[in-house]
């Protein structure tokens, strides 16, 4: 199968919930704890995350006495879905912020000692357009 | 120069709006590579950086912190002409864990003198902190040179001149490969090479 037809394979079947059932699947490492945290029945998310293994075409965790473990190629999917989730959220935080004029965001993490140390320089370089603000 | 670098970032049609955030440099990795962070301004730190090899992460070095021997101002270090290494083991150090890069490179001199590393009295691992306690007489240590200027202006402490520079600590920009494309970071690597070039 060509990577555009399981690209198109992919959109039509994997929601955004998708993604977010595979993260918390990941996190409880049960799918008795994840479909209690989802305010789901057992079966349902089960049957969910067989749909979602259908449309990757391989398994995304492995079933073992100790509960889930993602399987080599389901770790690349849940860092994807994590980045994909993230980015749903940056879309959202961009669309808020630029309702009276555009704007972009972004997040620039640092450690403490190179934040103080080389960020200044560069906040200087960025000229007035930029809005500095910490989440720390 | 300047003048042509702010035009060309007035010329720009969107703000930018930072969010930065600061937290220790395994969980700022782990908040890239789930997507929570555009980008990272990190020192190089191999252990770190190793773990996450498979994360198709690109890393490109930006430019190197100077760091400088800091002592109280009325210590004697501070009038000496020339301090040794070796004269500055038994001084009390106030350095960071031992797990950051700028504690190992600041060993790597006195290794490179022959003699072996201090033990410090006081851990710290925030350069703002750490310079507080070298001005209140607690200790010297070693700081990034453009975070010492400011203090050194009001005389709450003063520059050691050591017998060789204190190592370098190199700090790289690193983001996703899959994001290299994103308007936020062409413009951040943007602003961050015309910075260097300025330099």
């Amino acid at each position: 199968m060509q990577s555009s037809e399981i690209l198109d394979r992919l959109v039509a079947r994997v929601r955004f919930r998708h993604l977010s059932m595979l993260l918390e699947l990941r996190r409880t490492g049960t799918i008795g704890k994840a479909a209690a945290r989802l305010h789901l029945t057992q079966p349902a998310l089960s049957k969910a995350l067989k749909e979602i293994e259908d449309a990757f075409g391989f398994p995304i965790f492995r079933r073992g006495a100790r509960g889930l473990a993602p399987t080599p190629a389901g770790q690349a999917v849940l860092n994807g879905a994590a980045v994909l989730l993230a980015e749903l959220g940056h879309l959202n935080e961009v669309t808020r912020l630029s309702r009276q004029e555009p704007a972009m965001v972004l997040h620039l993490g640092a450690p403490r000692r190179s934040a103080r140390a080389c960020c200044p320089p560069f906040w200087r370089n960025c000229g007035p357009a930029t809005n500095a603000s910490s989440c720390a | 120069m300047l003048p042509a670098i702010l035009a060309k970032l007035r010329a720009g049609d969107e703000r930018v709006i930072v969010r930065l955030s600061e937290d220790p440099v395994p969980r700022l990795f782990e908040r890239l590579v789930e997507g929570e962070l555009d980008a990272l301004l990190t020192s190089y730190n191999q252990a770190v950086f190793s773990t996450h090899r498979s994360s198709r992460l690109v890393y490109e070095h930006y430019l190197e912190h100077k760091y400088v021997v800091i002592a109280p101002t009325g210590s004697p270090l501070a009038r000496k002409r020339v301090v040794t290494w070796k004269e500055l083991l038994d001084m009390p150090w106030i350095l960071p864990d031992s797990s950051f890069l700028a504690r190992q490179a600041l060993e790597g001199n006195f290794l490179r003198a022959g003699v072996a590393v201090p033990e410090p009295v006081v851990t710290s691992n925030h350069p703002a902190t750490t310079i507080q306690l070298v001005a209140a007489g607690v200790g010297v240590s070693a700081v990034p040179e453009t975070m010492m200027h400011a203090e050194a202006r009001i005389r709450r402490v003063a520059r050691v001149r050591v017998e060789s520079m204190p190592q370098a600590v190199p700090t790289a920009l690193v983001y996703r490969a899959g994001s290299a494309d994103h308007p936020q970071l062409l413009r951040l690597r943007e602003a961050m090479a015309e910075m260097v070039r300025a330099a």
